[in-house]
């Protein structure tokens, strides 16, 4: 599946994109950054409840396909500008972390 | 070859990663193995975010020879008072703010050595040297 059709088929609400023909592999949660740097791949989207600006440096260093905020938490402002910058694909999700996890093992994840 | 040195402004938190996005960026350059800069990114963050939140400063040196990816994390104190506690994995003496931000897991140092051919872990009051390496012909150790 791609960050497009993922997009798609979640409607959660898209505040940046860069490549949204990237695959997403898997799913990766987590909001202690050290075992996201230790145990995410590249490719997966990162569910996190973080969303200070060391979250996108994260996402360009592990490259990550999709950054996935939960609990309509928005990127603050330096974030957000660094993941334009970076082409960091950053999705909301309305719902809790666990709800949100549910929907992509629903799509099939 | 590549020399490179950088400049760590402790406490800054809004450009932590940049310095281990160019060092990666570099190492790509290199058309090093997918492996190899899998791990030095990862090392190169943990350390970066180490000197970011515990020392008041310092730099980062890089040298890529044809044998070797060698990193120089060096700051200017406080030091680590106990690097064997410092080692153990979920130990930290990080701030209530850097374990908000999702900082200060403990797994720091151990994430590094993990990731890492070479590993030298030198402390003092004056300033801590961590010395990393990636050997570029044979196996991760």
């Amino acid at each position: 599946m791609t960050v497009l059709e993922l997009t798609q088929l979640t409607h959660w609400k898209m505040i940046n994109n860069g490549d949204l023909e990237l695959p997403v592999t898997g799913v990766y949660t987590g909001d202690l950054l050290s075992y996201v740097m230790g145990n995410g791949s590249s490719g997966q989207a990162w569910i996190t409840m973080q969303t200070h600006q060391n979250v996108i440096a994260i996402c360009s260093l592990k490259e990550f396909s999709l950054l996935i905020l939960v609990d309509n938490n928005a990127l603050d402002a330096e974030a957000l500008e660094s993941a334009v910058e970076n082409d960091i694909n950053v999705l909301v999700s309305p719902l809790p972390a666990f709800e949100t996890v549910k929907k992509l093992v629903q799509l099939g994840f | 070859m590549t020399i490179k040195t950088y400049d760590l402004i402790a406490k800054d938190f809004t450009n932590a990663g940049s310095i281990s996005s160019d060092i990666k960026k570099i190492a790509k350059s290199y058309d090093l193995p997918q492996d190899m800069i899998r791990r030095i990114a990862i090392a190169c963050y943990e350390a970066e975010i180490n000197m970011i939140i515990h020392s008041v400063g310092g730099n980062i040196h890089l040298t890529i020879d044809d044998d070797w990816v060698s990193i120089d994390f060096r700051d200017k104190g406080p030091g680590i008072d106990d690097l064997e506690l410092a080692m153990t994995p979920g130990w930290t003496t990080a701030s209530t703010d850097a374990q908000s931000m999702g900082f200060g897991a403990g797994m720091g140092l151990p994430n590094i050595k993990k990731n890492v051919d070479t590993f030298e872990l030198l402390s003092s009051p004056k300033g801590t040297l961590l010395r990393i390496g990636f050997k570029r012909k044979g196996e991760h150790v």
